[in-house]
């Protein structure tokens, strides 16, 4: 997956690699270089050929700079453009998922993935670019340069390193699962501060803040009983590289002293070899970290690649679709479920044989309790899902042979709980379609919006805050009718969008629908029998099935329940009607 | 002149809050001072053992000399021992060191936390209410934990850095002064340098970090409208949209990297040239023969060891400027007055009829906008009183004022003649048993959750309460019944069986007096119809407040009072105030319209 992003930038990588290996390496040789005037040029006691050498390793210094900072400039782009792309493809893919792949991978998922998971690939490509190529050479350089100044010697390296690698890993290993632990004990903790500060009216009601403070002071010891484990295991790892280090180098001096005896190496080359020591701890050091960032950024590349790689569902498939609807005629039902059936997971059918049809200008209302499948059959409608069984037609047409984008414009839309985002009023009602000012104005006013617009300073570019926040839940409702009706839609569904109107603005808005889009087809699920007592058809839903159908007056005679919930909503209205 | 004090005063505050900041984290570190003398006892001992290394490895250098067959073993073997010794005991001593301080600092938290959480929960709800919950859960979850790290950290990390510099430089001047100055001039150049830098990169990563942020808070705000944005076939035109969002956001982390990307190989250049520096004097020095090769080898290895650290004292005084930020945010949030005690001579209310008084009662949550005004009513014992109106017409805080979750700035609430101010509120908000909109279940078993507000209930009880609340036959279809969880915010429950829950709860209390604050708007016609019987019964015998917005389920209270605009422009029965053909009557006919 990742090769794709990256192709592109290939020669700049190699270069960016080339560059930096040159710059690591002028580093690398410094030590050898003073180990050159010590062991070499000193004996000649050469003033000018001191300052000489000198003069190169202030050079090789600055060298190492410039190429250093380069490539890592050079990484850092390299790493921020290759991520923007992936990002911006996993969003685009992220965006045309289908519902039921949205379901299974869940919301919350897919932003982290396009959020922390992309970040942890960001930092694992710099790292890589940077600290891998440097890490790399400087532990290769260093070895080299070791065994070029004395074999012998750096043969204490070789017995060095396996140790100093597997005690570094030692650490991690046991530290790692331990930093888990703290972030889910960490968790758990912030999961008892929210609840209290939401249900903080019961705990004050019900007087059980000391319970509650008892309670928060368990998950608090937790934490810090987890906290200080997970330090006492990494705090290991400082020490025990430490004295593996120090003991390979008091066994340089020791064996360097014996080897400087006999002829065999020169007291520079001693020196030398402390400072590619210490290069070489630090090289390994940084190769521990990479190994670890690379950890972690497995599993994010992982999670990304998965998203990107989603094949498109069943449903989005158009296999010889007509690309234009025809014109509503009204002999032909516009909208029409043939014993329909459907589940979700293949359990349980959440529909089960439902059929009925729909004439332009009509409005269909749907009542019936949660979980009766009513959200079900506009899910359905908008093929987010396909049906198992039977066929639902627009105009006569299978909804399965129809391009997507044909049938989008004639919808308007408001789903249960449906979403704003932070932007004007004017943005959230247009919602990228183009539309003027006019419609949007005249969709307010029918969606009785343009009341509570009119006290805002700004009316249509009034900013909400996210999730419209700012707005009080019939403020939302009214905004996201309003976007619905924007779009002249020929078709209207609205699931659940009034509740929580109050119920003047609730009747004000039906009798604006009736007056002003009778040529719309609409389909109206609500709580509340008079939000359809006035539709064409309702149709009562229970367990998945049509459990009644036909107009109020039938309904009332035919289905007992919903004879139930009408009495009790509106009970004593005959005679409050009689009264008025 | 007037903004030149303006600016002073400014900066006096500034000092004075820090000042705040020191003597509130005084208080908690004090109890903890032997330890932390301890920590930096073997902090200091570690890092003088440390520094011995280099010059005993200088010495056993030294001890080679520089021509073949000239080497002293024993001298060689004892100074590399001595210094291996010298290492290993200051890892030790680190080692103990670094666990006495995790102990003692997250101790420290420990108790931060703790205060810092009774605290909230001590709050007025005035404040809780204005307050987001997340920036509150970020005063403990994140604010203490970067106080934290400075603590257990960030102070050790300077403290030793701090000795290592002044300690080598020491080492390196008893050695060499000529070349010590020599090395020194770098030394302003590197602080110079770092301080550059930082001023240069800060305000790029916080560019980043809000750019990042924003991105983050784009994607989930469009994730969560996926489905509407397919419905609507906009995916192009969000992908689009995002796109110039995550560009902003790439650009914003590349521009901070790019300026980073100096910063380590800037520490190492300066690491570079000191060493070619001391090459080329301290070559020279030697060849004078001012000093030995011994010494030149401990030179370099000191002078290596400089830039590294004060690299980190500087990244390191970013973080505590943050630190004592975000602790001066959990200070202030601690200096928030609590709810004001009882009155001295309040007394607990016992033995309540339920006469439930509000006279002439007056209130504003801000004191431009009053939400209550010049509110009276008042209740015979077991009386049902429904309280209707739009929304922001006052009703919830009118449970706000009767619970004392607030107090009203005019006029007095009292119940059996009793001021509310007269009494305990612990006494008086056990009086009442709550049913609110928002229900509010938490983590636990199911027994726990309905048995909240009286733990010492028998199963029994509970049982019964949940059978008067139809929610039993539901809990028990459940595997483990009573004892099944209720996870993270429910979501296995529908919002009618959190409600019938919450009505449980409530039945279980055994209070004179009742709250039902919209208790079934969330909730489906059908399961509205059992909620409906079981509140019926929870009203029974109880004097009851019913704030609701369908008007089918006030008919029966005893008195209906209609609020607008926080006053009471009706009241009376149900049919007394059809009759009368006001607004009442207006909102009822709207309802069926």
């Amino acid at each position: 997956m990742l090769k794709k992003y990256i192709k592109p930038y290939t020669k700049r990588i190699v270069v960016n690699a080339c560059v930096k290996m040159t710059g690591t390496l002028m580093e690398v040789v410094l030590p050898a270089i003073l180990a050159h005037i010590i062991n070499v040029v000193v004996p000649t006691r050469n003033q000018s050929g001191i300052i000489l050498w000198g003069l190169a390793m202030v050079v090789f210094s600055f060298g190492a700079w410039v190429l250093n900072f380069s490539a890592n400039r050079m990484a850092s782009g390299t790493a921020s453009r290759a991520v923007r792309s992936i990002r911006q493809d996993l969003f685009a893919r992220a965006m045309r998922l289908s519902a039921r792949q949205m379901d299974e991978l869940t919301v919350s998922s897919l932003e982290s993935r396009l959020t922390s998971d992309t970040y942890a690939l960001h930092r694992f490509l710099g790292a890589t670019l940077r600290m891998g190529i440097r890490s790399l050479m400087l532990f290769v350089g260093g070895v080299f340069f070791c065994f070029w100044l004395s074999w012998r010697l750096a043969l204490i390296l070789l017995v060095l390193v396996v140790p100093l690698f597997f005690a570094v890993r030692f650490v991690y290993r046991r530290a790692i699962p331990l930093f888990h632990t703290v972030q889910r004990k960490i968790d758990d903790m912030v999961q008892i501060i929210r609840e209290n500060i939401r249900g903080i009216r019961v705990i004050k009601a019900l007087d059980r803040t000391d319970y509650e403070k008892e309670r928060f002071s368990v998950a608090n010891e937790d934490v810090r009983a987890a906290e200080v484990r997970a330090i006492d295991q990494i705090a290991m790892m400082s020490p025990l590289v430490n004295i593996i280090l120090y003991t390979g180098l008091a066994a340089v001096l020791i064996l360097g002293a014996r080897l400087v005896n006999v002829g065999l190496l020169q007291t520079g080359t001693v020196m030398a070899f402390l400072s590619y020591f210490i290069l070489i701890t630090n090289s390994l050091l940084g190769l521990n970290r990479m190994f670890n960032i690379y950890n972690r950024a497995v599993a994010s590349i992982e999670r990304i690649r998965e998203v990107l790689t989603m094949l498109p569902d069943e449903n989005q498939l158009i296999a010889e679709g007509v690309s234009t609807v025809k014109e509503a005629d009204s002999a032909v039902p516009e909208i029409e479920f043939r014993n329909v059936s459907f589940s979700y997971l293949g359990v349980k059918d959440d529909l089960q044989n439902v059929s009925f049809s729909l004439y332009p200008g009509e409005t269909l209302g749907i009542m019936g309790p949660t979980g009766s499948g009513k959200s079900t059959i506009i899910r359905l409608l908008l093929r987010q899902y396909d049906v198992q069984e039977g066929e639902i037609l627009i105009r006569g047409k299978d909804i399965r042979t129809i391009k997507p984008e044909a049938l989008s414009h004639l919808f308007g839309i408001v789903f249960q709980n449906d979403f704003l985002f932070g932007g004007t009023v004017r943005k959230n009602i247009d919602f990228g379609r183009g539309l003027s000012d006019e419609s949007i104005r005249e969709a307010t006013e029918y969606a009785q919006a343009s009341t509570f617009l009119k006290e805002k300073e700004d009316g249509l570019d009034f900013i909400l805050a996210s999730k419209g926040v700012n707005l009080s839940g019939g403020e939302k409702q009214r905004l996201l009718l309003s976007r619905a009706l924007a779009g002249e839609p020929e078709i209207l569904i609205l699931d659940d969008a009034s509740s929580a109107l109050d119920f003047r603005t609730d009747a004000k808005l039906r009798s604006a629908l009736r007056d002003h889009y009778t040529a719309t087809t609409s389909i109206i699920i609500a709580q509340r029998v008079s939000s359809v007592r006035h539709a064409d058809q309702i149709i009562f839903m229970e367990n998945g099935r049509i459990s009644a159908m036909g107009d109020h007056e039938t309904m009332m005679k035919e289905s007992c329940k919903y004879r139930e919930i009408a009495e009790m909503q509106m009970g004593e209205w005959r005679e409050v009607e009689a009264i008025a | 002149m007037t903004g030149l004090t303006a600016t002073s005063k400014k900066l006096q505050n500034k000092h004075r809050d820090y000042r705040k900041v020191f003597r509130g984290l005084l208080q908690y570190v004090k109890p903890e001072w032997p330890s932390f003398l301890t920590a930096v006892t073997l902090l200091i001992l570690s890092n003088i053992l440390a520094l011995a290394g280099p010059r005993l490895s200088g010495e056993a250098v030294d001890a080679m000399g520089i021509v073949a067959g000239g080497v002293e073993f024993n001298a060689v073997l004892v100074k590399s021992l001595l210094m291996l010794a010298a290492y290993v005991g200051s890892a030790v001593l680190n080692y103990v060191m670094i666990r006495l301080v995790a102990r003692t600092s997250k101790r420290v938290i420990y108790r931060m936390r703790q205060d810092t959480f009774d605290h909230i929960i001590d709050l007025p709800l005035s404040y809780i209410d204005t307050h987001q919950a997340g920036d509150l859960v970020s005063r403990i979850s994140y604010d203490l934990d970067v106080v934290s790290t400075a603590i257990s950290q960030d102070i050790v990390v300077i403290a030793a850095s701090m000795i290592t510099v002044v300690g080598s430089l020491i080492m390196m001047f008893r050695m060499s002064v000529a070349l010590s100055l020599a090395f020194m001039a770098l030394v302003p150049i590197t602080i110079l340098f770092t301080i550059y830098r930082i001023k240069k990169t800060r305000p790029l990563f916080r560019k980043r970090s809000k750019k990042l942020g924003e991105m983050n808070g784009y994607v989930e705000e469009i994730l969560f409208g996926q489905k509407t944005i397919g419905a609507y076939r906009k995916e192009s035109y969000f992908t689009e949209e995002f796109r110039s969002i995550n560009d902003e956001a790439s650009e914003a982390h590349y521009r901070a990297d790019y300026q980073a990307a100096l910063n380590g190989p800037s520490v190492t250049l300066i690491s570079n040239l000191s060493l070619a520096l001391v090459a080329m004097i301290g070559v020279s020095l030697f060849l004078k023969g001012n000093f030995t090769i011994g010494v030149l080898t401990s030179f370099i290895l000191y002078s290596r060891r400089f830039s590294g650290p004060i690299n980190e004292i500087a990244a390191i005084i970013a973080e505590l400027q943050s630190a004592l930020s975000a602790a001066e945010r959990v200070f202030t949030l601690l200096e928030q007055p609590t709810e004001p005690p009882d009155a001295e001579h309040a007394q607990p209310l016992e033995n309540v009829c339920g006469v439930v008084e509000f006279d002439r009662v007056s209130f504003s949550y801000t004191f431009d906008q009053p939400v209550i005004r010049d509110f009276s009513v008042k209740t015979k014992p077991g009386e049902l009183l429904a309280i209707v109106g739009s929304t922001g017409a006052g009703k919830t805080t009118l449970i706000n004022l009767l619970m004392r979750f607030y107090d009203p700035q005019e006029g007095e609430i009292r119940i059996d003649g009793k001021r509310l101010l007269d009494v305990t509120r612990d006494s008086l908000r056990r009086s009442f048993a709550m049913v609110l909109q928002d229900t509010w279940l938490f983590q636990g078993t199911i027994r726990d959750n309905i048995a909240y507000g009286k733990p010492e209930a028998t199963l029994d009880e509970i049982s019964r309460a949940a059978k008067a609340a139809h929610i039993a036959p539901y809990i028990e279809s459940l595997p483990n019944g009573y004892d099944s969880m209720i996870s993270d915010s429910a979501s296995n429950l529908s919002q009618g069986q959190k409600q019938l829950m919450t009505i449980a709860r409530a039945m279980l209390l055994d209070t004179p007096m009742l709250i039902l604050d919209e208790a079934t708007s969330n909730v489906d016609s059908q399961t509205e119809i059992v909620i409906q019987d079981a509140m019926n019964k929870l009203v029974q015998g109880r004097t009851s407040f019913v704030i609701a917005h369908r008007l089918s389920t006030v008919r029966n209270a005893d008195q209906i009072v209609l609020l607008r605009d926080g006053h009471i422009v009706e009241r009376g029965t149900h049919d007394e105030l059809l009759e009368k053909g006001g607004a009442y009557a207006d909102l009822y006919q709207a309802q069926f319209s």
